[in-house]
């Protein structure tokens, strides 16, 4: 189609886009210019009903302005019409406060009204009502101003009394007074009064003037006039000046009231000019705004109109040159496309515009012609596709078969566990799957020079776990090491590697090579083999690769799952055998595991156990800290802490467990083992109980050394007190009785003593049947009870102290005569040991003889069965309490054991373990020396002792023995004396010297120093400590005799001879 | 551009916005420069006038006087060509009635308006002093031409009652009238009883009391001191005092009518033959002479010197003539030609003009220029404006009228005594 119009040409070549943009941009342009009108309009009218807004608020507060000062004018004139009637304070009350608010008022208006017009107009329109505003609001406090003004005027006139005018009016009639009787003084008085009169009616100063006159002339005559008195006369002067002055301020304030009325009256003329000038100036800027309003109305609607009717005609404009240019081609477009759907390929759409349209027109014809030549062409492919779909529906159904083939090989291969039969499958699935005449696999071993045969089918079963160097198989190896299938045709033409003989042997052509492959990990090899010259193609490459790793995968598994099984095996093997219990449980107390030496030590089975929580195997009173230590461990990983386990039966055994934080089954769990720690808990109160002992001990000893001191001077001199002949015999009994009672003293600090330094055994080899034997038949004479012994035969002998001994069994003895206090029969027995961990885990390994002694008495009573053997505990009321303390010292220092059993009602068995000597005959008891007769006052004797109450007694002893004595208070001293009296010449027999002087030389040092000078000298210990070392084998020390103290008199007398008597050495 | 992208684009949207904003902005109005004057400046925009206002009295009997003060302004105003800087002059005129209240309410108007920038004014002293109290308190300045009454300035040198920051006059303080008047009845007519009457206003009263302290320093004695109201009509009474006073000399320095009526109802009592008349220069005036015609012969007036004549004086009245077309009625044009000249001349000193041609004068700028005048040369004589407000030197002349044919011409030929300067200063017949 010829375009008409060159304009119109040029609108069909704008682009569809161009068209729609000029017409709707027409059209939003006149939709934004109506908008546009629409908004200044409004904005206008807004300004000018703003503008009528604040003028009306402007005239309200005009108006009001107004009519506040109006008001204050008119209370203003009111107070001045009404003062005089109703009186100054009230017209003050009435009209003159309020007239003065109301200007305030006004005043105050008229400042907001300032402020108004401040903040609403602008330009010249503010500047004319500032103008006039200010003139109001000035014009307005000057009318309060002078209102107030004239107030105070008025009330200084006419305040009734204070008043100029009250006080004028008091002056003349106080003139009037003045002047009676003096007729001349009388008229000028009348003329005065008149002229006042007519003043406040006139108000003319003039009349004011005719009163100053009137004054003069007063003056003049009554200073003549000779009625008058000196008192009088300055009575009348002084009245004359008050009336005088008074006039003239009246006046004055008159001329004021006068000024102040012409201000208002100015005032008024400004204020109503002013007003009106601004109600005119409001009314102005409204009727403007209207006007405005008005105007703007009208412009607006002209143009809307004009918007309008342009619009609209623009609108179908465009609509028709849309519809023109776009539509209808459009149309035409569609019709030609659906002949062309409808199968007439002749069709054709012809349009020579530039637009899309004319476009599209071009493409359509374009697209028609190709169209056709696409479908013959479509044709011809179209056969050829069926042709080749055919080949690949064989080619398609023949690899599902083979996918099949190697599924089935896959699911074979997974379900065989064993090794040896997975081999076989593997060879046997890759025979088939590929048809070969041959199928060996082979395992690489982890150095990778050898292959092992796992299995082969066509070859010789022997060649089954055959190992061949890798390098000595040239394919297997080339496989290996490029980790990939390899092929071989024909075998005889292959020179890349060496052919195996076996393979040349079994006539094999061709070969198929696949590693069996894990990851990256290449650790076998699967081959097949034909007879037959083939040629492997890709497909069967891929195929057998497939299979290979198949296999790979399921050769690897079931390789691991047998290392699994081997590791499990070891690991229950030590967890069930270890030698504490262990249990592995959930973080809130689940078991999880347990082995077999716990299920042991609480007596339930497995089962059992799983189904419980560590809290029901631990001791109630552990619980609490249970869930500390739990927390513990999941913060530091570890802990290690005491508690208590508890069996079946409600058993409490002491543990030690040693807790681990890991994962179990990939959650957290704490490994505990738990060791039995009873045996430990027994010796540490073992050990408590022997520290104890020993503190305790060493206390008692401290003491007892020092009692044993003073007994020494008590028995002494009871000894040498009972020496004098001229005692009473009742003064005797009571020395003996006061010496038998230090004796029983001194055997029991001897106890102490004992106790406390336990004091090395002094042993001899014996039979402990008859010591036991003596003692207890010692103790038991006279009693109600009677011992029964039951000895084995060979009972061993022992190393003992016959007396320590001897003084345990006296003690036991006494106890059961104590608790059988109606008699019967204890029971001794005697027996060898052999076993010595069945009496104690301390005990040493060896021989033990066992001592049994069982009474029937009362027995002990549970709760106190563990403090029998501390010292001082006693249920008896006599009794120190220290006897099985000492004995079970005893006991342990000859390496035994001491241990009671009772119940309580039945009886008490004490048992003694004592290590058996080694001899097996008693030695003879060496010969004791005979004492020899003692002299009496032939020696010198030296004592050496810190205390001075041993040198006193002993001293009073020796002189009583007749011998010369001669004190020293310590080792040095000691020596020094000695060494004198052998430069003397003055030989001292004898030196009995203190064992241990504290904070000097004792008798143990120097005794060395003394022996020195005269090797024969002969000295003697003394001690308190009876089983001291140096008392026992005193000597070994160089000592030649020992004392004990506290000594009596004879035996210091048996001492001395024997060692007087003594040859000398 | 191509059509088809601008229309589609944002930018047509923008442009029809940037429209719409555009159209919603409002002029606003400049601002003024910032203004660091102590008091505030006056902004004059660049096409607006130089407003000042004129309080003159324009009604009542003194009137012409008046009409004198502001014709010397106008010829000062074609002087300049009604000109300031660029800027033309508008003036707003009232009338002070001559009256305290009058000049209280007329200066409001004027102050009303913040952009006034000055006063010339006022006529009578009466109306100056309420006037200049607003005045100064609305931050302007005031000259007077014709104000006279010492309370505006200074008495003795030291700052008087009425004195107001800001007022000038180019007037002469009459201080010292009321003295030369005593000074010559005491002196030269031998007067020892004098009597004074005043109106009450602060310029009358201000002469009686500069007469009287003289008098009484001289050793006369003032035997009345009484005043009447503006408007009074009879007289009899207070000529009745003067009478029974016994005075020499009566010394009113009134206004009309006032001043007539004393003048003409004394001379109608035999009792006055003896009495010395002497009033001010209120009654200098050729209406008064007019008025009083022979009643008036022999009376004695105490006003200010006539200036000098001088060529500007000489051009001036010329000026004067050919404007009004009648001769001056008396002297005080020129002073007031004078008080706008200097007026005019201190705010061209004073103003900033600005590029754009606007204005701004500082007021307390203006004011410091005033009080600054020094050696000004004006028609009446040599101006000096002291810190008081003062710029004339004030120089009083006893005439007395002897021809009243000759008019206030002769009366001011007739020079009985001169004293001028300083209240000590010469005296001169």
């Amino acid at each position: 189609m010829r375009d008409i119009f060159t304009p119109f040409s040029y609108w069909n070549n704008l682009r569809i886009s161009a068209k729609f943009s000029i017409g709707f941009g027409i059209l939003l342009f006149l939709f934004f210019t109506m908008a546009a009108s629409g908004y200044f309009s409004l904005h206008s009218v807004h300004k000018a009903e703003r503008t009528i807004e604040k003028n009306f608020e402007i005239q309200k507060y005009i108006l009001a302005m107004d009519r506040n000062l109006q008001r204050a004018k008119r209370l203003h004139s009111n107070f001045l019409l009404n003062y005089s009637q109703i009186g100054i304070q009230k017209a003050h009350e009435k009209y003159a406060q309020e007239s003065v608010r109301e200007a305030a008022k006004a005043i105050a208006l008229s400042t907001k009204l300032q402020k108004l017009l401040n903040t609403s107009l602008t330009g010249s329109i503010r500047s004319e009502h500032y103008v006039n505003l200010s003139l109001y609001l000035a014009t307005a406090k000057r009318f309060a101003e002078t209102s107030i003004l004239s107030f105070e005027l008025i009330t200084e006139l006419a305040t009734p009394q204070k008043g100029l005018v009250d006080q004028l009016e008091n002056r003349l009639s106080a003139l009037g007074h003045l002047s009676s009787g003096i007729p001349e003084l009388q008229q000028l008085y009348n003329k005065i009064t008149s002229a006042v009169i007519q003043y406040y009616t006139t108000r003319k100063r003039s009349n004011m003037q005719t009163v100053a006159n009137s004054v003069t002339q007063y003056l003049e005559k009554f200073v003549t006039a000779p009625e008058i008195n000196d008192k009088t006369r300055q009575e009348l002067e002084s009245v004359l000046a008050e009336i005088t002055s008074t006039t003239a301020k009246i006046v004055s304030i008159n001329q004021q009231i006068k000024s102040v009325f012409k201000d208002i009256a100015l005032q008024e003329n400004n204020l109503s000019t002013t007003a009106n000038t601004l109600l005119t100036l409001a009314e102005h800027e409204v009727s403007r705004a209207r006007e405005k309003i008005s105007v703007t109305r009208d412009s607006t609607l002209r143009i809307n109109i004009f918007i309008f009717l342009t619009g609209v005609g623009l609108a179908l404009l465009i609509i028709w040159m849309l519809h023109k240019s776009i539509t209808t081609r459009v149309l035409r477009l569609t019709q030609t496309a659906k002949l062309l759907q409808k199968g007439n390929l002749n069709v054709s759409f012809e349009d020579n515009s530039r637009d899309e349209l004319g476009t599209l027109a071009h493409v359509f014809t374009a697209l028609t012609t190709q169209r056709t030549a696409d479908i013959n062409r479509l044709r011809r492919v179209n056969r050829d596709l069926s042709r080749a779909q055919d080949f690949l529906e064989a080619t398609v159904a023949e690899r599902t078969n083979a996918l099949r083939q190697l599924l089935e090989l896959s699911n074979h291969l997974t379900k065989t566990l064993s090794t040896t039969e997975l081999f076989r499958k593997c060879t046997s699935l890759g025979k088939e799957l590929l048809h070969f005449d041959f199928s060996p696999l082979m395992l690489l071993s982890p150095d990778g020079e050898k292959l092992t045969v796992g299995d082969t089918i066509g070859f010789p079963e022997e060649a089954i776990g055959r190992t061949f160097l890798t390098k000595e198989l040239g394919l297997a190896s080339y496989v290996l090491k490029h980790k990939k299938p390899m092929s071989v045709v024909d075998i005889n033409t292959e020179t890349r590697f060496t052919i195996p003989a076996i393979i040349l042997e079994k006539e094999i052509t061709s070969v198929l090579c696949t590693p069996l492959t894990v990851g990256d990990m290449v650790f076998g090899v699967i081959i097949g083999h034909t007879r037959t010259r083939r040629n492997f193609p890709d497909t069967d490459i891929s195929l057998y690769q497939s299979f290979g790793n198949q296999a790979a995968v399921a050769i690897d598994n079931a390789l691991h799952i047998k290392e699994i099984e081997s590791s499990e095996k070891k690991f229950r093997t030590f967890f069930d055998n270890a030698n504490d219990a262990i249990i592995v449980f959930e973080l809130e107390g689940t078991l999880l595991e347990v082995n077999q030496v716990i299920i042991d030590n609480l007596g339930y089975s497995r089962a059992e156990l799983l189904n419980l929580k560590v809290q029901d195997l631990i001791s109630p009173e552990f619980l609490p800290e249970l869930s500390s230590h739990i927390k513990e461990i999941t913060i530091s990983g570890k802990q290690l802490f005491e508690s208590a386990q508890r069996d079946k039966e409600g058993r409490a055994t002491p543990v030690e467990l040693s807790c681990t934080l890991f994962e179990f089954n990939e959650t957290p769990a704490i490994l505990a083992v738990a060791r039995d720690i009873s045996e430990r808990k027994f010796m540490e109160q073992e050990l408590i109980k022997i520290e104890r002992l020993e503190s305790i001990g060493v206390l008692a000893g401290g003491i007892a050394h020092d009692f044993n001191n003073i007994l020494a001077s008590i028995l002494g001199n009871i000894n040498l007190a009972r020496l004098d002949r001229k005692l009473k015999k009742e003064t005797k009994a009571l020395l003996i009785e006061a010496e038998n009672a230090s004796i029983r003293a001194r055997g029991l600090t001897q106890q102490l003593l004992t106790f406390a330094r336990g004091g090395n055994p002094v042993k001899e080899v014996c039979s402990v049947a008859e010591i036991v034997r003596d003692c207890s038949d010692f103790v038991l004479r006279g009693s109600n009870i009677s011992c029964r012994y039951h000895i084995c035969d060979d009972l061993w002998l022992v190393d003992i102290d016959k007396n320590q001994i001897s003084q345990v069994v006296q003690n036991l003895i006494i106890n059961a005569r104590h608790a059988m206090l109606n008699g019967g029969e204890i029971v001794i027995t005697f027996r060898n040991s052999l076993d010595p961990q069945a009496i104690s885990p301390a005990a040493n390994t060896g021989r033990y003889i066992e001592i049994t002694i069982k009474d029937y008495g009362i027995g002990i009573p549970a709760h106190i069965i563990d403090k029998i053997f501390d010292p001082y505990f006693t249920t008896k009321q006599e009794g120190s309490g220290l006897g099985l303390a000492v004995s079970h010292s005893i006991i342990t220092k000859h390496g035994g054991f001491l241990f009671a059993e009772s119940t309580s009602g039945t009886g008490t068995t004490f048992t003694i373990y004592l290590p058996a000597s080694t001899a097996t005959t008693v030695p003879e008891s060496p010969q004791s020396k005979i004492p020899g007769e003692s002299m009496f006052g032939s020696a010198r004797i030296m004592i050496m002792d810190d205390d001075p109450m041993i040198l006193q007694v002993t001293r009073a002893m020796l002189l009583q023995l007749g011998y010369d004595v001669i004190e020293a208070t310590n080792g040095a001293e000691a020596i020094e004396i000695y060494q004198k009296s052998l430069e003397d010449n003055l030989a001292i027999n004898v030196i009995i010297m203190d064992l241990t002087i504290p904070g000097g030389m004792g008798g143990k040092e120097a005794v060395k120093e003394i022996l020195a000078l005269n090797p024969a000298a002969k000295v003697m210990v003394s001690s308190g400590y009876s089983n001291d070392p140096v008392m026992a084998r005193f000597e070994d020390y160089g000592f030649q005799e020992a004392v004990c103290k506290p000594y009596q008199l004879q035996d210091l007398q048996r001492a001395l001879s024997q060692l007087l008597n003594a040859p000398l050495q | 551009m191509r059509t088809d992208c601008f229309f589609s684009t944002p930018l047509f949207a923008a442009a029809t916005l940037l429209l719409f904003l555009l159209s919603s902005c409002e002029n606003k109005e400049e601002e003024s420069a910032a203004c660091d004057d102590a008091i505030g400046c006056v902004e004059i925009a660049p096409d607006a006038p130089v407003k000042i206002g004129i309080l003159q009295a324009l009604s009542g009997d003194v009137a012409d006087i008046g009409l004198d003060q502001v014709r010397g302004i106008e010829l000062a105003l074609e002087t300049i060509d009604y000109t300031i800087l660029g800027h033309s002059i508008q003036l707003q005129t009232e009338d002070t009635g001559c009256t305290k209240e009058g000049g209280a309410n007329a200066v409001l108007k004027i102050i009303a308006d913040p952009d006034a920038v000055a006063i010339l004014g006022t006529t009578c002293s009466g109306a100056a002093a309420s006037a200049a109290h607003a005045m100064s308190q609305a931050g302007l300045v005031m000259i007077s031409g014709n104000n006279s009454a010492p309370f505006l300035t200074s008495i003795t040198g030291k700052k008087a009652p009425d004195s107001h920051t800001g007022y000038f006059r180019t007037a002469a303080n009459e201080e010292i009238a009321g003295k030369t008047a005593a000074i010559y009845a005491f002196k030269h007519l031998k007067i020892t009883r004098a009597a004074l009457i005043n109106d009450g206003d602060i310029y009358t009263k201000g002469l009686t009391e500069g007469f009287r302290k003289s008098f009484e320093d001289l050793g006369g004695e003032i035997v009345l001191d009484a005043s009447i109201s503006k408007g009074e009509g009879d007289m009899s009474p207070v000529l009745d005092g003067v009478l029974l006073a016994r005075a020499q000399l009566l010394f009113f320095p009134l206004f009309q009518p006032e001043g007539n009526r004393i003048l003409l109802q004394a001379k109608n009592r035999q009792e006055f033959d003896d009495v010395v008349l002497m009033s001010d220069g209120a009654l200098i005036s050729s209406s008064f002479i007019e008025k009083v015609q022979d009643a008036a012969k022999g009376m004695y007036f105490v006003g200010p010197a006539k200036p000098v004549a001088t060529p500007s004086i000489e051009t001036l009245a010329k000026e004067y003539n050919a404007k009004y077309h009648s001769a001056p009625a008396n002297n005080y044009y020129i002073t007031a030609y004078d008080a706008a000249m200097l007026l005019f001349l201190a705010i061209r000193k004073s103003a900033v003009l600005h590029p754009d041609n606007s204005l701004s004068i500082g007021r307390q700028t203006l004011r410091d220029t005033l009080y600054n005048t020094q050696d000004h040369w004006g028609v009446s004589g040599i101006l000096n404006c002291d810190e008081f407000g003062d710029c004339a030197t004030p120089r009083f002349n006893i005439l007395q009228l002897t021809t009243p044919a000759l008019g206030v011409e002769g009366l001011h030929d007739n020079i009985k005594l001169s004293y001028t300067g300083a209240p000590t200063g010469e005296e001169k017949d």
